[in-house]
């Protein structure tokens, strides 16, 4: 049974779903109000503008609009629906039909739309899910350099190192969402505990200045895991900038970049760096630092809920210190599953701006689309027009959230719509704050993320994206062997005295000198066409 | 019997036709059917040999021979995978039917009809269970901390087992997890034989003074053996598929622990592992294509045997 | 001789209860946790009784913002036409490639088991069924890819092969009737067993299909039971990722839910089984007493 077997992978694929999204996570953080870019009386302005130009060279046909998304399903999504066609009825005279896709079938899903040439307008696409590269490598999206001209303001509102990582080739293919896209890197630690044995949480500049917090954690708090450890927390998977490094594409895919270099690819497995981390994470685990059956774990929820680990790596965009230092006060925690588990969160490792992060979230024109300048006038309207954004994001007021302020307002728990997905769509600086964004300084944290993303340093290779197609036995047989013994080691649950080696030659005989070779001859061919 | 002999139609395939046209109706609907849901989109099986591209579509891909079955063939596993795959489902074979030929005799000795039932409800109950709520199941044993067993281990005294970087046991638990969630299904089938099989048989034996256990041996064994077979011809095409196709069981109760992977690793969580992140169809179908074609070798080479033993428990 | 065989069916029976109490106990702990009190469960572990009892992972996905019943009536809808119609083409097909004059019936056999062991895969699929058939989004594309299946009609045909007595249809033949009607009269009621059987094995197999909906349904309304709660552990495991939402469901039960959806799926099954049970032990009674 074929769809059995398909079953299976998207079930896995749903799981390992969670993972992605909690990559996501942090970023999220920053759910902002008002637009930067457009200031409400420009963005008016803009509307008007643009329901003015089209509407004097012909009068519209009315259209219908398919747009697919993944999210979760809502009850009353056809009430959501019908509020936004209200709204974008008279200005663009289409209707926009919403294909809410639930998260672990989205992908597979695009992919038989795709397969079949269904017709469809809009769809999601990203670097995570519905595979932007790929869609753009098969022709399953429209070019749209000339229609994004006809949209200056939507343009405008997304700095341009987003557009350049959505142009392959030299087109356009998908409109980024404006939303928080960077990521630092550091770790957490429970304030209470840092506080009760006097930790100096803000001395540390790389992971090994933790071990003598982990070794007060061990010997005083019993009941405590000193260091969290699941295979979507390891720090060397996570964050390749901790270490020097950035990915290309996949951080566990063997050919990475130094930051300091930029345009030799290496095999990350085979530097010093790596062999450090593997040896003290050997030190972490036979000191009894982490859970014995962290190798095996891909996630932690249940200790996160009991408030068990008492310090974690994480991707910290704004640290405590970012916010003491902006006058709000922090509201970091050990993890959303418990509230009362606060935290102090220190970054240092700076902001970086990848390929992978910049296109986490896009809306592309299927190429099959019969009505790609009216989908295009659509997202317009998503990027510039609060009424119609915070329609799609928040839904109806007084039934599916009442407003606080002109920019805050509270969902309504039962009222059947519930996305929380601001960061899915549009612009992201025109949502609404919700009640579970920090108060306090609106203003001021508004500013901090956007700024966050428009001084980002760009990656030595962002826009760059690896075409495994060339190595592709190469790539499955390494993926096996990552997936058989990378845990293990860099959980330090195995010697890696011993199996350090064993790895490397087994990566070796997969074929990743092959793979690595690959990446520098596309790296030094995308180089040169830039 | 007779009818057959009368072979003197000009056009034999129409006379035959003619000649049993109420069959032929009723096979209409069922054939008609398969060939159009099943056979029509076998002409997927191209992608296995392409470099599919959606958007070009199965005929119009690059053409690119064998390359997809290349990193199968390739692999430093292949051997692991291969022996594990085969090695546990000969055993899941032998005590899955084995096993539930006995409960199902035994059942039906049960002099209660209620007991007799509500037994086999329960055998059946944890085939309506997946093997990701399985997952969790046996995680609930096993766990180092939280684990019932090690709980029970620690409570008598005894060091508790790291059971997920412990290959050696999971030779056992997989086979037992296996019997435990399949034992209904083919004990039900059983029965369901044995239901059919003539009282007269049964009370001809008693009336000869045979024991309970030769009326199992002489008449139930005997009567149960063409089904018997057939389900094994059935398995025997999918031997290449681990848990003849339902593989969630190794990917979800092994929690995809590296270190089992000697006695946990099999060509399905193999592949699984190989392509997820590149998800490609061409090289996914080709593993399938593959693991399909080591079937049908095999079924036609047992069919054929078993026909030469008696014609007419052979498949086709 | 009495004594022996009264000791013998009691040993029996203690040897099933024990079997069965072996087979229970992982459900009971499926029962246990969802019952139990998250928390209660991060600090304590698993156990058969829950430590600390609630409901809060029933109430949470039966108040969510699914329409649940809804959802249990179009999989009920889905599950009874499908197994009746699958058991119609089925054992029709089944019957025809029992009956040893027809000619065809191996050249058909090796059709049916060659599509066991072959087949195009999702895409070609989902384009037969979608784009050819038009059945995305309706309720006919729950059940329609599984009307037949090659493993059950060779399991049907096999046990018409040896369960059918030849000299009945014979008789029924130099009575005058027709083939078809010796099928429905005769053939029918004597297989309920196996009916029965492939019946429950179709059934079990449409409740807990979700992979189907996953594909071709969009439309709430057309939800299976299995698909929306798949879709409320991924709720549930999106809100808990998500650092915005993360503090609204902070409070949401997980595993304990995770169980929970677990009993409300399989519950019907268990409870239907028994009358199911009654209504094939007495179709079988009624066939065995009109042979």
């Amino acid at each position: 049974m074929n769809a059995k077997k398909t079953a299976k992978s998207i079930l896995a694929l749903s799981l390992s779903f969670s993972i992605v999204l909690a990559g996501c996570g942090k970023n999220n953080d920053n759910n902002a109000a008002s637009s930067a870019p457009a200031s409400s009386a420009s963005s008016s302005e803009t509307q008007a503008s643009e329901t003015a130009s089209p509407s004097t060279e012909a009068a519209l046909e009315p259209v219908d609009l398919t747009y697919y998304f993944p999210n979760t399903p809502q009850k009353d999504l056809q009430a959501v629906e019908d509020a936004v066609n209200k709204l974008i009825q008279p200005k663009i005279n289409a209707k926009v039909h919403l294909k809410l896709i639930d998260w672990g079938a989205y992908d597979e899903k695009m992919k038989v739309i795709n397969a079949s040439g269904e017709v469809y307008d809009l769809a999601f696409t990203s670097a995570w899910t519905n595979n932007y590269y790929q869609n753009v490598a098969n022709g399953a999206l429209a070019p749209l350099d000339e229609l994004l001209e006809k949209y200056p303001d939507m343009k405008a509102g997304i700095p341009d190192m987003f557009w350049d990582v959505a142009r392959v080739k030299g087109h356009i293919y998908a409109v980024p969402t404006f939303q928080q896209s960077t990521a630092g890197y550091g770790y957490t630690i429970q304030k209470k505990l840092a506080d009760k044995y006097n930790l100096d949480w803000k001395s540390v500049t790389k992971l090994s200045d933790l071990t003598p917090f982990l070794d007060t954690i061990k010997k005083n708090e019993p009941n405590l895991i000193p260091w969290e450890y699941n295979q979507n927390a390891d720090a060397f998977k996570q964050a390749p900038p901790m270490f020097g490094m950035e990915a290309l594409g996949d951080t566990l895919t063997p050919g990475s970049l130094y930051l300091a270099d930029g345009s030799k690819v290496i095999n990350q497995f085979e530097s010093p760096e790596f062999k450090e981390y593997v040896t003290m994470m050997r030190d972490w685990y036979t000191k009894g630092y982490l859970k014995k059956e962290a190798p095996t774990l891909t996630d932690t929820n249940a200790d996160r809920k009991a408030g068990k680990n008492a310090l974690q790596f994480g991707q910290i965009d704004l640290g405590t210190v970012d916010y003491e230092a902006a006058g709000m006060k922090s509201t970091g925690r050990m993890s959303g599953f418990n509230p009362d588990v606060e935290s102090y969160d220190y970054q240092f490792v700076k902001p970086l701006l990848t390929t992978d992060k910049a296109a986490a979230t896009m809306t592309g024109i299927s190429v099959n689309s019969k009505n790609k300048e009216r989908a295009m006038m659509f997202l317009n309207l998503l990027h510039t027009d609060k009424d119609v954004y915070n329609t799609l994001i928040w839904g109806v007021e007084g039934k599916h959230y009442k407003k606080v302020s002109d920019i805050r307002i509270e969902t309504i728990k039962d009222g059947g719509f519930q996305i929380w997905s601001a960061w899915e769509f549009g612009n992201m600086a025109n949502s609404y704050l919700s009640e579970g964004d920090p108060q306090g300084n609106d203003e001021g944290f508004r500013k901090m993320w956007i700024d966050l993303n428009k001084n980002a340093t760009p990656s030595n290779a962002l826009g760059f994206v690896f075409d495994f197609t060339p190595v592709k036995s190469e790539k499955a047989n390494v993926d096996a062997v990552i997936s058989e013994l990378y845990y293990a080691l860099g959980s330090g649950s195995v010697d890696p005295d011993k199996y350090l080696p064993k790895f490397l030659d087994k990566l070796k005989s997969a074929g990743a000198d092959k793979i690595i070779a690959e990446k520098q001859k596309q790296l030094d061919e995308w180089r040169a066409s830039k | 019997m007779k009818i057959q002999n009368v072979v003197r139609k000009p056009i034999p395939v129409i006379g035959e036709l003619l000649r049993n046209k109420v069959f032929y109706a009723m096979m209409l609907p069922g054939l008609l059917y398969i060939i159009v849901m099943f056979y029509l989109p076998m002409v997927g099986v191209v992608i296995a040999f392409e470099q599919f591209n959606p958007i070009k579509g199965i005929f119009k891909s690059k053409w690119i021979g064998f390359d997809n079955f290349k990193f199968l063939f390739q692999s430093d596993a292949l051997y692991q995978i291969t022996f594990n795959t085969i090695f546990y489902n000969i055993i899941f074979i032998i005590l899955g039917l084995g096993l539930s030929v006995v409960a199902a005799i035994l059942i039906n000795e049960i002099g209660n009809r209620f007991l007799a039932g509500t037994y086999k409800s329960i055998l059946l109950l944890p085939y309506l269970l997946s093997w990701v709520v399985g997952g969790y199941l046996l995680f609930s044993f096993l766990s180092i901390d939280k684990g019932i067993l090690n709980n029970l281990l620690s409570s008598w005294g005894i060091e508790p087992i790291q059971w997920y970087s412990e290959p050696k046991y999971w030779r056992f638990i997989l086979p037992a997890a296996y019997v435990w969630k399949n034992i209904g299904y083919f004990a039900v089938i059983f029965a369901a034989g044995i239901a059919g099989i003539s009282t007269e048989y049964y009370e001809a034996a008693k009336i000869d003074g045979a024991t309970k256990f030769q009326q199992a041996m002489k008449i139930t064994i005997p009567m149960l053996a063409p089904i018997i077979i057939i389900l094994l011809l059935l398995q025997a095409g999918k031997i290449f598929y681990a848990a003849f196709g339902d593989w969630g069981m190794f990917y979800n109760l092994t929690k995809e622990s590296g270190v089992l992977f000697p006695t946990t690793n099999v060509i399905d969580t193999h592949v699984y592992r190989s392509l997820k992140t590149m998800g490609d169809f061409g090289m996914s179908s080709a593993v399938g294509f593959y693991q399909s074609c080591v079937g049908f070798v095999l079924v036609i080479i047992s069919n054929y045997l078993i026909k030469l033993y008696d014609r007419d428990s052979a498949l086709f | 001789m009495k004594m022996r065989l009264k000791l013998f069916n009691f040993s029996l029976n203690i040897g099933f209860m024990v079997i069965c109490a072996l087979f229970l106990t992982p459900l009971l702990v499926v029962l246990s946790i969802s019952l139990s009190d998250e928390q209660s469960i991060f600090q304590h572990g698993y156990h058969f009784f829950p430590e600390k009892f609630s409901l809060d992972a029933y109430r949470y996905i039966l108040n969510g913002n699914s329409p649940i019943i809804r959802a249990y009536g179009v999989t009920i809808v889905v599950t009874v036409i499908g197994t009746l119609l699958h058991l119609v083409i089925s054992s029709m097909f089944a019957y025809s490639l029992s009956r040893p004059e027809v000619k065809y019936r191996n050249i058909v056999s090796f059709l049916v088991v060659f599509c066991l062991l072959f087949n195009g895969g999702l895409v070609p699929w989902y384009i037969l069924l979608s784009k050819y058939m038009h059945l995305k989004d309706t309720l006919l594309v729950l059940f329609v890819p599984y009307l037949v299946s090659s493993v059950n009609v060779i399991i049907m045909r096999n046990f018409f092969k040896s369960t059918v007595p030849e000299s009945i249809i014979e008789s029924a033949r130099i009575d005058g009737a027709g083939e078809f009607y010796s099928f429905l009269k005769l053939v029918v009621p004597l297989s309920t067993p196996v009916l029965a059987t492939i019946g429950l094995f179709t059934a079990v197999y449409l409740w807990n299909d979700w992979f189907t909906a996953a594909i071709f349904i969009e439309d709430g309304k057309l939800y299976t039971l299995q698909f929306l709660l798949q879709s409320i552990m991924n709720n549930i495991a999106y809100l808990q990722a998500n650092a915005i939402t993360q503090k609204v469901a902070a409070l949401q039960p997980d595993e304990t839910a995770r169980m929970a959806t677990c009993i409300l799926s399989i519950g019907p099954i268990i409870l239907a089984y028994p009358f199911l049970q009654k209504f094939f032990v007495k179709g079988l009674t009624l066939g065995s007493v009109k042979a």
